[in-house]
C-alpha cells in the first residue's frame, strides 16, 4: 500500500462501529442498509489489508 | 604574641580558616522544619555528630530520621548564636534503606497531593497512529517494546526519544523528553516511559519528584513500564497506566492483529446477519399485509361465488322440479277460479261501482240522484239513487 493510498486506520474503523451502531436500529430503511453493509465490507476489506501490508516504523526524534 | 580578636574577628577569621567545600556520610537525627523555610537536622556517626543547616528551596531531597545521607557543604560559625555547622547544598541517599525511606515519603507527599488519582487517568486512544517512546535507544526494554508491538500490531509509527534511564542527566533527560513531546507538533497518541528492572538506586530517576510531576503535567496520556513485574516506580503510579514490563506496555498501548482481525469478522457478520434479519421481517410484513387484504376481499368475493353457484342452479332445479310447478300452477288455477269475483257473481251476487268503475261498499257513498252501475253474473245496468222516503211518500199514496 503507497502512502497516498493509506487509510486513516482510527477513522476507518470509527465509521465501521458507525455502521454496526447503525444496524442496532429497530427499523432501518433496506436500499440504504444495503449499502451501509457493502461499506462495513470495504472498511474490513481496507483494515485487513493494511494490517497485512504495513510495518510499524521507527522514528528517532532530535531534541 | 597572640593578637587580641574580637569576637566578630575571631568568627571571621575561623571562618576563612574553615572555608572549603566538605562531603560528609553520616545519619540524619532530630530532622525538622522551622517556619516552613529552615531545615535543621544532626548529622552522626557511632562518636560524633554535627549541626547542619539548609533552606527548604536548596534542598528539595524529602529527609527523614535514620537516613543514610551524603552531604555536601560548608562549615561556618554563625555570628548571632556561635554555633557550628555545616551550611547544606546537596544531599544524596546512600543505601537502599535510605532510598527506601526517601521513596515511601515522597510517595506518600505526592499521594497526598492527588498526583495518584484513579479519576484523573485518562482513557488511551484505542487505535494509536503515534506512540512517543521515551527509553534508552539500545536498551533491553526499548527492544522488547518494540519486538511485541510488531507481533501485535502494523502501521504505528514510534517516535523515539533516546534519554539516559539512569545517573546524572536521567533526571533531566526524561522531564525534558516530556516537555519535547508536550510542546513539539509530534501528535503522539500516547507517550510510553519504558526502561528494565533495577535497584532502587537504578530507578532513582523514575521515583524522582521531578520526573513524577513531568508525568503527572503530560496532556498526551502516558504509559510507564519499568522494570519486572514486582518492580513499581512513582512514575508508574502516576502514568494513565501502569505496565508491569516494557513488553506489557506495547500489549496496553496496541491491540493484538488476531484479535482485531476476528472482531471486524464478527462485526461484518453481525451486520449480515442484522440485515438478514431485517429482510425476513420486512418479508413477513409484506406477506401478512397481503394476508390482510386478501382475507377483507376474499369475504365479499365469497358471497359473490356462492350467489353465482346458486344462480346456476336455477335452471337445474326449474328443469328437475318442472313437474311438481305445472301441478301447483294446475292447483293455483283452480284456486284462481274459486276466488274469481266472477264466478261468485254467477251464484246470485252482485257489485255496484260508481260511474268511475270503483266498488261501492255503503249506501253512504251514494248521493240521491247519481248514477251507478250494478254488476250481475251475466250483464250490466245502469242505476239510480232515489229518496228512500219520497218513495215510501209514494208508496203511502200509492195504497
Amino acid at each position: 500500500m503507497t502512502a497516498d493510498k493509506k487509510i486513516n486506520f482510527s477513522k476507518s474503523y470509527q465509521e465501521l462501529q458507525k455502521i454496526v451502531i447503525w444496524f442496532e436500529k429497530e427499523e432501518v430503511d433496506l436500499e440504504e442498509g444495503i449499502e451501509k453493509f457493502e461499506e462495513g465490507t470495504k472498511i474490513v476489506k481496507e483494515l485487513k489489508e493494511y494490517l497485512e501490508k504495513m510495518e510499524n516504523k521507527i522514528k528517532e526524534l532530535k531534541k | 604574641m597572640l593578637p587580641i580578636l574580637s569576637v566578630s574577628e575571631f568568627i571571621e577569621q575561623i571562618n576563612g580558616i574553615i572555608a572549603g567545600e566538605f562531603i560528609i556520610e553520616g545519619e540524619i537525627s532530630q530532622y525538622k522544619i522551622s517556619q516552613g523555610k529552615w531545615i535543621f537536622f544532626d548529622l552522626k556517626d557511632d562518636k560524633a555528630v554535627v549541626n547542619c543547616f539548609a533552606t527548604v528551596f536548596s534542598l528539595t531531597q524529602l529527609l527523614e530520621d535514620g537516613m543514610k545521607v551524603r552531604v555536601l557543604g560548608y562549615p561556618k560559625v554563625h555570628d548571632k548564636s556561635g554555633r557550628f555547622s555545616v551550611t547544606v547544598q546537596k544531599v544524596e541517599l546512600v543505601g537502599e534503606g535510605s532510598l527506601k525511606k526517601a521513596y515511601l515519603l515522597l510517595k506518600k507527599k505526592l499521594e497526598e497531593e492527588g498526583l495518584f488519582a484513579i479519576d484523573r487517568k485518562r482513557v488511551l486512544t484505542y487505535l494509536p497512529a503515534k506512540i512517543g517512546v521515551i527509553a534508552s535507544r539500545d536498551s533491553a526494554a526499548f527492544g522488547d517494546f518494540v519486538k511485541i508491538l510488531n507481533n501485535r500490531w502494523s502501521g504505528v509509527e514510534i517516535n523515539l526519544l533516546n534519554v539516559a534511564v539512569q545517573g546524572e542527566q536521567a533526571i533531566k533527560e526524561i522531564t525534558e523528553a516530556f516537555n519535547f513531546f508536550n510542546t513539539q507538533e509530534t501528535e503522539c497518541d500516547v507517550l510510553v516511559l519504558i526502561r528494565g528492572g533495577g535497584s532502587l538506586e537504578d530507578l532513582a530517576a523514575f521515583n524522582s519528584e521531578a520526573v513524577a510531576r513531568a508525568v503527572y503535567g503530560s496532556k498526551i496520556p502516558v504509559v510507564c513500564g519499568v522494570g519486572h513485574e514486582r518492580d513499581e516506580s512513582l512514575a508508574d503510579f502516576v502514568a494513565d497506566r501502569r505496565a508491569s514490563t516494557p513488553s506489557n506496555a506495547a500489549e496496553i498501548v496496541v491491540p493484538d492483529r488476531r484479535d482485531f482481525i476476528s472482531e471486524l469478522d464478527f462485526s461484518l457478520e453481525h451486520i449480515f446477519s442484522s440485515m438478514q434479519n431485517k429482510i425476513l421481517k420486512q418479508r413477513r410484513l409484506i406477506e401478512q399485509s397481503f394476508y390482510t387484504i386478501s382475507s377483507v376481499l376474499e369475504a365479499p368475493l365469497q358471497k359473490c361465488r356462492t350467489l353465482m353457484e346458486n344462480f346456476k342452479r336455477v335452471p337445474v332445479l326449474l328443469q328437475n322440479n318442472l313437474s311438481v310447478y305445472q301441478a301447483f300452477v294446475l292447483s293455483a288455477q283452480r284456486l284462481f277460479k274459486n276466488v274469481d269475483p266472477k264466478q261468485v257473481l254467477k251464484r246470485g251476487y252482485s257489485i255496484a261501482r260508481d260511474l268511475n268503475g270503483l266498488i261501492i261498499r255503503s249506501s253512504k257513498q251514494l248521493d240521491v240522484g247519481s248514477e251507478f252501475v250494478v254488476e250481475f253474473g251475466e250483464g250490466n245496468i245502469l242505476a239510480e239513487k232515489i229518496d228512500s222516503k219520497n218513495r215510501s211518500k209514494k208508496q203511502t199514496k200509492l195504497f
